[in-house]
């Protein structure tokens, strides 16, 4: 009798023993030349681009499944839809995973620490967001970030939130998709809920659409560049050109800036030193613009019920014309408002002329109406 | 007392008696009404087999069936602290937007946000769905706690941002520096 007893045991233990299991789920290549165009048509992933020195396009998508019980890793690989072609010049490639595959991985919290890591993050953020930071300060923030700003808090404050046994009781998939592709093969973007990261300066053309998007790119070169992305966040270490347009995305981090448009709505900006050319339209965002360049020439901003914060405007030799109606301007502690919200007409803000004895960088020219302007 | 028993053959008539013509078909008749008889009997044992193995399925059936809906109903720990999560900022975002209401006195700026909102609750909709099929997907929870922040942050901030306009200390000069 006992050898059946053990033998049934053996099996009701076996489903319980979890291990971690890896699964290659593509792992192709395709030679490509200059007029390569690759189409990205993307769902629920996180892909890693890489430069490729010898002019194919790899791909490679593989999970590792840790305490995943079986029959839930094939469920989940079920919503794994992965495929490539090649047709002419165009390489695509087609992700269409569920959303409970997921693009990230998770800092894994419990809902407790998560609520306290949340609370305490809210407070954090409100101290630090208005501070001064140099544009090196904030490409490093770029470089290093792990996520969007509330993921990155997590993850670097992960040891005063994480349960070790909460962590250890969880599952987990650890997703590694890498792209690796030659820098001038031109890249067309689709992509929904989809993390995408460049480790490489990008220098020929992008064109995204993207829906609740994580991008991160290092350069972005090119002035035909065009971006559309609705929610997510958006960090680029230097953009050197083209169009792009923020609705509801936070943050907007960009080290340096020259030769674009933006178009923002309710979304929160960030850029290092304002380079050569930059106008931004605005709707209800908010704007943290730290530095100038010395050769910036002319900026320009218009906005409706935008915040917007410039830093060290005393110090830095440029000229500013600020004009708007039904709008607060908070300098040295005092706050003034111009215009009533009534009579809409445009009213002259303030105005800051060039120091006669020092290089001059440029002029700003401010339009804000139901604006908030702090000069700092 | 003796006697030939020879006579005794002699005595017993029915020995003699002739068997009627058709004494052989009643014969297999008979036979063939016994056969149907102990057939009826077995089928009646087959039929009980039946009811007894409906009756489990049926009892099974049910069992499973209340047993999988008291599952569906009975909350997991984590479905009730999502609960009390989420009706926590609802509560919030509703208190916001009925103090941004108040202070707002731009017809054209409440319908953009609340369109903004419209679009907001429509995506947080499709993730509540999603989470009702797959209650402790990590990334799913992801999207609904990202979402009710957004939305929450979003009519913090303009609420803010129109009672920092409302404090009047009206200026008609223009600032020099």
């Amino acid at each position: 009798m006992k050898p059946f007893i053990y033998s049934v045991l053996f099996f009701l233990v076996i489903p319980f023993s979890f291990s971690q299991t890896k699964e290659v789920l593509l792992k192709r290549s395709y030679k490509v030349d200059e007029n390569t165009v690759l189409n990205l048509d993307l769902d629920n992933v996180a892909i890693v681009f890489e430069e490729s020195f010898d002019d194919r396009i790899h791909f490679e998508y593989a999970m590792t499944f840790i305490r995943y019980p079986k029959r839930k890793k094939e469920d989940l690989l079920d919503g794994v839809n992965v495929k490539t072609s090649k047709k002419g010049n165009i390489v695509t490639l087609d992700v269409k995973n569920s959303m409970y595959v997921g693009m990230s991985k998770s800092p894994l919290l419990s809902m407790d620490s998560l609520k306290v890591a949340m609370t305490n993050y809210m407070k954090y953020h409100k101290t630090k967001s208005n501070l001064y930071k140099t544009k090196d300060s904030l490409i490093n923030e770029i470089k290093y970030s792990l996520g969007g700003e509330l993921t990155s808090y997590l993850f670097s404050n992960k040891g005063k939130y994480a349960n070790d046994a909460f962590i250890k009781k969880q599952k987990d998939i650890d997703k590694s998709f890498v792209i690796k592709v030659p820098k001038y093969i031109t890249i067309k973007i689709k992509a929904l809920h989809s993390s995408l990261t460049f480790n490489y300066d990008v220098k020929k053309t992008i064109t995204a659409n993207t829906f609740r998007g994580k991008l991160k790119f290092k350069k972005l070169l090119s002035k035909d560049n065009k971006f559309q992305l609705i929610y997510g966040f958006f960090q680029v270490e230097e953009i050197q050109g083209g169009n792009y347009r923020f609705k509801g995305v936070h943050p907007v981090k960009i080290g340096s800036i020259s030769k674009t448009k933006i178009d923002l709505e309710t979304s929160t900006l960030r850029i290092g030193e304002i380079g050569e050319n930059v106008e931004i339209n605005d709707f209800s965002s908010k704007l943290y613009l730290y530095n100038f360049n010395e050769k910036f020439t002319k900026f320009n901003f218009a906005g409706d019920y935008s915040e917007l914060n410039l830093y060290k405007v005393k110090d830095t030799n440029f000229s500013m014309d600020v004009s708007g109606f039904n709008t607060t301007l908070n300098m040295q502690g005092v706050k003034t408002s111009f215009g009533a919200s009534t009579e809409r007409e445009f009213t002259k803000i303030l105005q800051k002329k060039r120091k006669e004895n020092s290089p001059f960088l440029g002029n700003v020219e401010v339009i804000l109406k139901n604006g908030i302007l702090n000069i700092n | 007392m003796e006697r030939d028993i020879r006579d005794l053959f002699n005595e017993n008539k029915d020995i003699k008696i002739e068997l009627p013509k058709n004494h052989r078909e009643e014969f297999f008749q008979k036979l063939h009404d016994v056969d149907n008889e102990s057939s009826k009997n077995k089928n009646v044992v087959l039929l009980k087999i039946a009811a007894v193995i409906a009756l489990v399925f049926c009892a099974t059936f049910y069992y499973f069936k209340d047993f999988s809906s008291i599952r569906k109903t009975a909350k997991t720990e984590i479905q009730v602290q999502i609960e009390l999560f989420e009706n926590e900022y609802l509560t919030n975002i509703n208190k916001e937007w009925e103090s941004f209401i108040k202070v707002a006195n731009d017809s054209v700026l409440v319908k953009k946000y609340e369109v903004k909102m419209k679009e907001s609750v429509t995506d947080y909709q499709k993730i509540t769905d999603q989470l009702k099929e797959n209650p402790d997907n990590i990334n799913v929870l992801e999207s609904l706690i990202n979402n009710l922040q957004r939305r929450l942050e979003l009519i913090k901030n303009i609420k803010e941002h129109i009672n920092e306009l409302n404090q009047k200390n009206t200026s008609y000069e223009t600032i020099y520096l």
